[in-house]
Formats: C-alpha cells, sequence, structure tokens
C-alpha cells in the first residue's frame, strides 16, 4: 500500500463463452466487463477462481497534483509466456464522494481507457487521476491466449487523504440495469452479506438460463430457496425481461448465471446506490418536506395572487 | 342501495391500484404498454406505464430499426398492444384505472374530509399550463435518442421517469422509499433527483389542493389524447336539453369548461377530459351528458343526480 493506493489487484479468472465458441465473443466483451464491474472482490476472493500469480499489478507511480487529487500508475504483468494478448481494457470507478466533488470532477470510463492506457506486447501501463474527493476502484479485463481474466482493486481508495477503505460495503456507480448478451456460458457475482440481488432473466430468446449459489465453493443451501420462488413478471427497458424475485443474501455467496447460447442476462443490486448510508434519504425527504411546505405556504397566504379562484 | 357511477369508479380504481402495484407478487403481468401510471420502479408491479417502453424503444429506435429482428417486432408489437388498449379504453385509462389518479383521489377526498376547499385554477392559468404535458411529451420523445447517439450520457435514457413523481411516490406502497432520496452517483443523476424530489413535494401540495393536479401535466394523458380519433369511449352531450346550469363544471376534477359551453357539437370529448363521469353524476337533466362506448350508452345523466340526490 502506497499513499492509500492499492499496490495490487486480485485476480479472477472468468470463463467466458460456452464450451462450443461461437466466435463472436471478443465483441462482446466490453459488456463482458462492464458486467464484472459489479463484482465485488475481497481480499481472499473466490477460492475457485482466483489465480493470483496469473495477472499482476503494481502501483508503479503517483505524486500529488496541485488540486488535491493524484496522478497515479499503474503496471499490468502479463503472465509468464503469455503473449496473445488479444484484448485489454481497463475500466474504474471514480465515484464523487461530495457535492463539491461532483460540481468539478467528473470523470468516466471511457477517458481512462482512452488516454491513460498502454498495451504493450506483455505488459500494460495505465494512467489515471484520482481526483481529491474521489473513490477510485479498478477492473481490469484482458483475454490472454484466448481465455478472459480479470484484475480488481479490491480496496476503495480517497484520492484527498490517502485513506482506504478495505472494509467498504459501498457498491461501484452502477447503471440500473446493465445488460449482458451470452452467448452461452457463466457470469459470476460473488456477494456480500446483506445485499439484496435481483436477476432480470430474459427467456424471449428461448435460452435457458439458471442461477446457482455457491458458498466457499460448494452449492449453497440457499440454492433451492432461490430457484424454488420461480420468476415473476417484472420488467425493465427497454426490454420486456423476467426476473427472479429480490434475494437476500445471509452471508457472502458466490452467485453463478448460467445461460443458454443467446441469453440475455442483467442484474442489479436495488439498495445498491443508496446503501452508502441514509444520509441521502434523508436529504431527499428534507428537500420533499421544504419544498411542500413552502408551497403550501404559497398557496395559503398567496392564494389568489397567483389566479387561484 | 343504488350503485351510482362514483361509487363503480371508486371501486374500479382500488381494484386497479391492487393489480397494478401489486399483481406482480402473484403472477400478474398485464405488459409494459399500460396507458396509465403503473410505475416500473413498484417491484412486483402487475404491468407499467408505456412511457418507460416508450422512451426506452425510441432511444433504441435506431439501433432496431437497424438489426430488425424480435426486438424490433417487439416494440411494434407492445405499441400496437398500447393502441389497442388506448382505443379500447380512452380516457378511462386516466380517470378509472390510473394508480396514481387514485392516490391524487385520496388527496383530494383527505381534503374534503378536512373541510379544505379546492383551489381552482383560472381559465387562463390553465390554457397556459395545458401546453406543458405536450412539452413534456416531446421532451421524453427527443432525449432518448440523443443518449443513443451518445451526445448525451446514459443517465439520460429515461428522461422523463427521472423527474416523475409516480417513481417518486408509488413505490412508498410496497415500502419502498428509496426514490425518495438523493441520486449521488454523479451530476446528472444528482440533478435528476433533486429535480425529482422538488416536483414530487410541489406535485404533493398541489395535488392536496387541487384535484387532479398531476393531470395538469401528464404527458401519458396527451399522448392518449393524440390518439382521439381511434378511442371508441366518448363523452358526449345533447346540447339541445342542456339548460345551462354549469354543474358539470364545478363537478369537474379538471375544471373543464368546454363541457358546460358547448352549444353545438356533441363532440366534448376534450384534452383533458379522464371520462370519470362526475360531470353526468352532477347534471340534472336526463341524457344531456353521457358516456358512450360505440354507439352504446355506457352512462348518462338523470334526473335525480344518478342517485346522489339525498332523499328528504
Amino acid at each position: 500500500m502506497e499513499n492509500g493506493l492499492p499496490d495490487h489487484f486480485e485476480v479472477v479468472r472468468f470463463f467466458y463463452g460456452s464450451d462450443k465458441s461461437d466466435g463472436c465473443g471478443m465483441i462482446r466483451i466490453n459488456l463482458l466487463i462492464y458486467l464484472l464491474m459489479l463484482f465485488k472482490a475481497t481480499a481472499a476472493g473466490p477460492a475457485w477462481t482466483a489465480e493470483p500469480d496469473f495477472m499482476s499489478w503494481r502501483l508503479a507511480e503517483s505524486r500529488r497534483v496541485r488540486d488535491g487529487g493524484q496522478a497515479v500508475e499503474y503496471e499490468l504483468k502479463m503472465p509468464q509466456g503469455v503473449r496473445n494478448i488479444e484484448k485489454l481494457e481497463v475500466f474504474y470507478v471514480l465515484r464523487p464522494w461530495n457535492l463539491p466533488a461532483v460540481a468539478g470532477q467528473m470523470f468516466g470510463p471511457d477517458e481512462i481507457y482512452s488516454q491513460g492506457l498502454t498495451n504493450e506486447a506483455d505488459s500494460a501501463r495505465l494512467k489515471l487521476y484520482c481526483g481529491r474527493l474521489a473513490r477510485l476502484d479498478l477492473l481490469a479485463g484482458a483475454i490472454l491466449d484466448g481465455r478472459f481474466y480479470l484484475a480488481r482493486t479490491f480496496q476503495n481508495v480517497y484520492g484527498d487523504s490517502g485513506r482506504s477503505d478495505p472494509g467498504s460495503r459501498r457498491v461501484p456507480a452502477l447503471p440500473d440495469w446493465p445488460a449482458l448478451d451470452l452467448a452461452g456460458g457463466a457470469a459470476y457475482y460473488r456477494a456480500q452479506a446483506g445485499e439484496e440481488l435481483r436477476f432480470h432473466l430474459d427467456p424471449a430468446r428461448g435460452a435457458p438460463v439458471s442461477v446457482e449459489v455457491f458458498e466457499e465453493g460448494r452449492p449453497a443451501e440457499a440454492r433451492p430457496a432461490l430457484l424454488e420462488e420461480g420468476l415473476y413478471s417484472y420488467s425493465t427497458p427497454p426490454y420486456p425481461l423476467l426476473s427472479a424475485p429480490s434475494y437476500s443474501v445471509t452471508r457472502d455467496m458466490v452467485f453463478v448465471a448460467r445461460t443458454g447460447e443467446g441469453a440475455v442476462l442483467s442484474y442489479y443490486l436495488p439498495v445498491g446506490r443508496h446503501r452508502y448510508g441514509h444520509v441521502y434519504l434523508q436529504a431527499g425527504l428534507a428537500t420533499v418536506a421544504v419544498t411542500a411546505a413552502l408551497a403550501f405556504l404559497a398557496v395559503r397566504l398567496a392564494g389568489r395572487s397567483f389566479k387561484w379562484r | 342501495m343504488a350503485v351510482t357511477l362514483r361509487s363503480l369508479r371508486w371501486a374500479v380504481q382500488h381494484l386497479s391500484f391492487a393489480l397494478l402495484i401489486y399483481g406482480g407478487r402473484f403472477g400478474v403481468s398485464l405488459g409494459p404498454a399500460l396507458p396509465c401510471f403503473a410505475c416500473p420502479y413498484v417491484a412486483g408491479c402487475g404491468g407499467y406505464c408505456y412511457l418507460m417502453g416508450l422512451q426506452g424503444y425510441i432511444g433504441f429506435g435506431m439501433t432496431l430499426a437497424a438489426v430488425g429482428g424480435p426486438r424490433l417486432l417487439a416494440a411494434l408489437g407492445w405499441l400496437a398492444v398500447f393502441i389497442m388498449l388506448v382505443a379500447f379504453l380512452g380516457k378511462a385509462c386516466c380517470g378509472w384505472i390510473c394508480p396514481f389518479g387514485l392516490v391524487q383521489d385520496w388527496l383530494t377526498a383527505l381534503r374534503n374530509k378536512l373541510g379544505i376547499r379546492e383551489r381552482r385554477l383560472s381559465p387562463g392559468a390553465k390554457s397556459a399550463l395545458a401546453p406543458l404535458k405536450y412539452a413534456l411529451l416531446v421532451y421524453l420523445a427527443l432525449v432518448p435518442p440523443l443518449v443513443t447517439i451518445g451526445l448525451l450520457p446514459e443517465d439520460f435514457s429515461l428522461p422523463f421517469c427521472n423527474i416523475c413523481p409516480g417513481k417518486s411516490l408509488l413505490p412508498l406502497f410496497v415500502g419502498e422509499a428509496r426514490y425518495l432520496g438523493l441520486d449521488m452517483n454523479n451530476f446528472v443523476t444528482f440533478a435528476f433527483s433533486l429535480t425529482l424530489l422538488i416536483i414530487t413535494g410541489l406535485m404533493l401540495v398541489g395535488m392536496f389542493f387541487k384535484a387532479r393536479f398531476f393531470c395538469l401535466f401528464c404527458p401519458l394523458l396527451a399522448l392518449i389524447h393524440l390518439l382521439k380519433p381511434l378511442t371508441v369511449l366518448r363523452l358526449v352531450k345533447a346540447p339541445e336539453l342542456c339548460l345551462g346550469c354549469g354543474n358539470c363544471r364545478r363537478a369537474c376534477p379538471m375544471a373543464i369548461e368546454e363541457v358546460y359551453q358547448e352549444k353545438i357539437s356533441p363532440d366534448v370529448q376534450t384534452g383533458e377530459c379522464l371520462n370519470c363521469g362526475a360531470c353526468l353524476e352532477a347534471c340534472p337533466t336526463d341524457s344531456a351528458l353521457k358516456l358512450k362506448f360505440l354507439k352504446y350508452g355506457f352512462s348518462s345523466s338523470r334526473p335525480g343526480f344518478g342517485g346522489l340526490e339525498k332523499k328528504p
């Protein structure tokens, strides 16, 4: 750990595609990585997928910049002997942590991807800027010799103070419904206790979709409960989807969604965007209350001047 | 006890509220093309408002047109379902089925119980507000394509839902208050959520003091009205029978003047009419006002105010 920045990444191997690869997986890898931003990695990592020595990252350089943020550079080392880098992308989450940060420091994943990543034969260097009040959460995916690998930071970092927050239960900034087209294969999600998950499964293409729950590498007891609840109607735009009911996780678990060819799988954390404290809910309720009170006074005291009759 | 139009409507409203808000929990799925505010942000809803699907379909319209296939067919299919529902139900979707309409009616009932008189907008203010719902319709149709071509971030993809008070209020009925929180993911989501909360506060007060206040701004009402030539449920008037008492405009939750003012044409189905039938019940003249389904009268005004008149 240097200046509060994570100095290595957890590595998770991600199996992409079915046994019969249809050859079109590469163009969908962006979506895969996007989905995998949902991963909530831990220091230990999923035991059944972690290969810590396979692909490694290190913090190459960090320096504080004038406005209080940090310019950092990570180096990604490819596994020895692997030369066939078909694709390498890095996504990151820099989430403004309070309002002043929102106003002045907006970042999007495209900026980093297009400006900061140098892809070489057996390594890559990622330059990025961590805003003063922003949280850094990195995710990198690579296809090496035909297999997809995922590397991700497991700690949250605040650019201003160098503080890290390894115990955070905060969820990376997510779109409401990140959808994933799978040519057939499996997607993994490591859920932590207390999370509420909701799976959206689209059977419109006639592709079989199932969800399995693993706990410490073995099918969890909760699995039947999840599957027996069955599908019920719920929809997300722009496509009508069916979904399984929301599911509350009581222990840390790994969910494996297995899909048939051409299936669409999307899932999201319905409370994820607001789970980082009730303060925003309280602020929101206060906004409603103040607005309503002002409007009420306006109606009661100055009704006629507003052309009420 | 005679069943009045009002009690019938009240019963239908509550049934549809239960169906649309909680129906999904019991396997009911009425699809994403409902011509009323059944909000998809309500977990376990029994179907949802077409506006959300419309924003999605418009946003992905170019993609859909390019790729064709089942999704394009699905989009066209749901559009057809929406048009059929509107053609069959007309504005009764608003007056009889809309869950958010019922919420507004509950607030009106509460105000009546408290003995607070309704505040009505002047005709000038009303006519000034009338174009707003069409402006919102244009807004929700124009923004999603800008997201599709990359001019706006994805957080704009549901521009109307992000500011719709149905999103913040209807989930409360399933115990979900998170849409009353500020969304701090980024500046756009923050701005949208703040706008939504301010609108929610204003609407709560507006809906309390003015019956069906939100309907003045509802783009779905505007969309349904654009399909008026297809609808088979209409409010019609027999001008020759009208006494000119003005009860209809006083009873109307939308304070529509045209029904009272119309002296020639039988067509009094205006853009803001909800087909709730309040004017029918308030009209003292037999058959001066009718709700007609095709050529068949569904209900009509009667002497004695449709059974509402108190017996001495």
